[in-house]
């Protein structure tokens, strides 16, 4: 049963809300989780094939050379953490999830590796937001002092630095809408058709579609049709 | 198009009032696991839905397509009743000038027409129209934790009153919304709309009539 909302939580969460940049929340994650014996932290969501490894990325200080060798070593296809996240709701030490051993013993190898830079026991909280992914702030150090006050406190700082940070994204990289047929034109133009083609199949001469094309460009601010395709894809408006 | 029910014109709104508590059965007991909630009559019914509640009501034709039920807090509500426990910074508040929401849900649309994520932005910034309208201070909350970060992510402000609390089917969370043209502004950003969702702001009147169209960019 976790207690009471201490003050140095409340004064965590608004140094957190205040943060100006991504890194600075990450900062003030860091400084809170001394308390608890962590030593690093990250915030990201598992990439999938198709994007890169730091696609999700928000804030880390994971060292950088364990980081190089997790990614280039492809770890997050097999980390028994990750596929723990992907089906759990709420937060769970490292521990917790290699209960009942259902991992391989090369995959829970990957959770050994980890002990040489420092981090030999693990909080994971999963976070999932609007775009779906599962997005995990993941606690690590040498010794975690977590009582069920503790995980309740690091489960509010994850989900309030994730927010935080989401929100200091977003502004960075707005959202651009495009209207229905400038989506469903790129859609077409993605697949290689030209605009008297997808003048055809949507109904329309190839000059409007040629003017759909443009305006799509002009929002995204780019100079080619190539180059708003790929905005489109980026953004979510057309599939690949 | 969103439905705002309550004392006033829920007689004539029983048929969709209906609908909806079947819908909140399947998505409360049948999907979520809810047993406590169960109803031989397949029906979702709890001691808060009385005269005193208010409903957004999302429906296109007949189905429901998601909802949220407002309670004022100086009445009889689940914080106060059920979750105390969950806020332990601040009394649970019993104000008429704070509501609380429960029963926040939407479904996919059986015609693939609405996305859910549009559904919940109506609602979302409705709910802020009509803080701002009745003049509220905020609107109070017990919800699953995993609703929380996607509020904050949209730069919707929730302050917490505790901390995470587990309870029979997760954990849940206890927290105030405010309600400020910076909260509508924050939900109509998310939303991508600059106008109002169900009705102006300053022309709320619960006597007139509840049926408004949504513009057309809800339709996605």
């Amino acid at each position: 049963m976790s207690g009471a909302l201490r003050v140095e939580v409340l004064d965590a969460l608004n140094a957190i809300e205040r943060a100006p940049s991504i890194l600075k929340v990450g900062e003030q994650v860091r400084r809170f989780g001394e308390t608890y014996g962590i030593s690093h932290y990250l915030c990201s969501a598992p990439a999938r094939p198709d994007e890169e490894p730091d696609e999700h990325l928000l804030f880390h200080n994971w060292p950088p050379d364990w980081f190089d060798r997790y990614v280039s070593r492809n770890y997050v296809e097999r980390d028994p953490m990750v596929r723990t996240l992907l089906s759990s709701l709420h937060p769970f030490t490292w521990g917790e999830a290699l209960e009942g051993g259902r991992f391989a013993t090369k995959d829970l190898e990957i959770v050994h590796e980890a002990r040489a830079w420092g981090m030999c026991k693990g909080f994971v909280v999963p976070i999932y937001g609007l775009g779906g992914q599962a997005h995990a702030v993941t606690f690590a150090g040498r010794d975690l002092r977590l009582d069920p006050q503790a995980r309740a406190e690091l489960h509010l700082i994850a989900m309030y630095a994730y927010g935080r940070a989401k929100q200091i994204k977003r502004r960075r990289d707005p959202p651009v809408p495009l209207t229905r047929r400038q989506a469903e034109v790129l859609q077409w133009a993605a697949l290689g058709k030209s605009d008297w083609e997808v003048g055809e199949v949507l109904g329309l001469s190839s000059s409007t579609v040629h003017k759909h094309v443009e305006a799509a460009k002009r929002r995204f601010g780019v100079a080619t049709r190539v180059q708003a395709i790929l905005s489109a894809l980026k953004h979510g408006h057309i599939k690949a | 198009m969103l439905h705002l029910v309550n004392r006033e014109n829920r007689r004539r709104h029983l048929d969709l009032l209906e609908s909806h508590y079947r819908v909140r059965h399947r998505v409360y007991v049948r999907e979520r696991g809810w047993k406590a909630l169960d109803r031989p009559d397949g029906r979702e019914v709890d001691q808060f839905d009385n005269e005193d509640a208010t409903y957004l009501i999302w429906a296109r034709g007949k189905d429901v397509l998601g909802a949220a039920r407002f309670v004022p807090t100086d009445k009889p509500h689940l914080m106060s009743d059920i979750f105390p426990h969950t806020a332990t910074l601040a009394p649970v508040p019993r104000t008429p000038s704070v509501w609380e929401i429960t029963r926040f849900f939407s479904v996919r649309d059986p015609a693939g027409e609405v996305s859910r994520n549009a559904v919940i932005g109506d609602i979302l910034c409705a709910m802020f129209e009509m803080g701002l309208h009745h003049e509220l201070e905020a609107i109070s909350v017990v919800c699953d934790t995993f609703f929380l970060p996607r509020f904050l992510e949209q730069s919707i402000q929730a302050m917490p009153l505790g901390l995470p609390t587990p309870y029979a089917e997760g954990v849940c969370i206890a927290c105030m919304l405010p309600v400020s043209h910076e909260q509508l502004s924050a939900a109509r950003v998310a939303r991508g709309v600059r106008s109002a969702v169900l009705f102006p702001v300053a022309d709320l009147d619960p006597r007139l009539p509840s049926r408004v169209e949504v513009p057309a960019h809800a339709a996605e």
